[in-house]
């Protein structure tokens, strides 16, 4: 890791285009907190950390916590829940296979 | 050609590759998984899909459409996102959002901090994290902790006011 030290006001230049600045220093100890802007092209994604872990970190726990799951409660209920007017609809997929509870098997041929 | 796929909570699929929609970059946190199946719940359409992996046969994740529970719910799509994924305009795109359904799925909630933007023409996709927005990547579908699935039409108000994330 490059460790560069900057004063307020001071900046970094990343390539040609990207520019971290810092603002502001203030407090010390465990209260201190450096204010910094940035100046990226649009195509650039800039996002605190964490707001990247807590996304990964929740994608982790959506792929694994439903296999146990039975959902056939929702689904009941599916038709009532409303239903959007975006072009999820045309997100069409396959008939269901069996849900948690069943058997799992191979869908049984057609006909 | 169809293509043999092994899943854990569906049993073996035979799909045509043409039914494949690809995730650019695959899913964040789990860059293995970029391809996938769309799976129909039983019962008429609604506002679920299942997301199949194909690349990780246990790795199978419950969608719904956003816009079924919090019409508001409108996700700024960078024109970046939209030429990488080909769309004309950000509204061609399908919005879904990616849930966590606990033992008690009326306390399931969904990720509306990282929806997935999907082309449907190309079945291409990303998952965008929606950069500093106050939307929850926890946010609670069901708002009353004792309704039901078709309790949900009455509650879908505070959508857009999901979690806060605080100071900024």
């Amino acid at each position: 890791m490059l460790v560069l030290t900057r004063r307020a006001e001071e900046s970094i230049l990343i390539g040609d285009d990207i520019e971290i600045k810092v603002l502001q220093v203030r407090g010390a100890g465990d209260q201190a907190a450096v204010r910094i802007g940035i100046v990226a092209p649009r195509s650039v994604s800039v996002l605190r950390k964490e707001v990247r872990d807590a996304v990964a970190a929740e994608n982790r726990r959506a792929s694994t916590q439903s296999t146990a799951t039975d959902l056939s409660g929702l689904f009941s209920g599916a038709q009532e829940a409303g239903r959007g007017d975006g072009g999820f609809q045309n997100l069409g997929g396959l008939r269901a296979a069996p849900q948690a509870g069943e058997p799992r098997r191979a869908p049984p041929p057609r006909n | 050609m169809p293509l043999q796929v092994q899943t854990t909570r569906f049993g073996a699929i035979e799909i045509a590759e043409d039914k494949i929609i690809t995730l650019l970059g695959g899913l964040c946190g789990l860059p293995h998984c970029t391809r996938f199946i769309v799976i129909d719940p039983p019962g008429p359409p609604g506002p679920f899909r299942w997301l199949q992996c194909v690349d990780d046969s246990a790795a199978a994740f419950f969608l719904l459409d956003p816009a079924a529970f919090w019409p508001d719910y409108q996700p700024d799509i960078p024109a970046q996102a939209c030429e990488l994924l080909g769309l004309t305009t950000a509204e061609e795109a399908i919005v879904a959002a990616i849930c966590v359904v606990p033992e008690d799925p009326r306390l399931m909630t969904a990720n509306l901090a990282a929806p997935l933007i999907i082309n449907p023409i190309r079945r291409t996709g990303i998952q965008l994290i929606v950069a500093e927005s106050d939307f929850s990547v926890r946010q609670p579908v069901f708002t009353e902790p004792e309704a039901t699935a078709s309790g949900a039409r009455e509650s879908p108000t505070a959508a857009a006011a999901a979690t806060p994330k605080g100071g900024g």
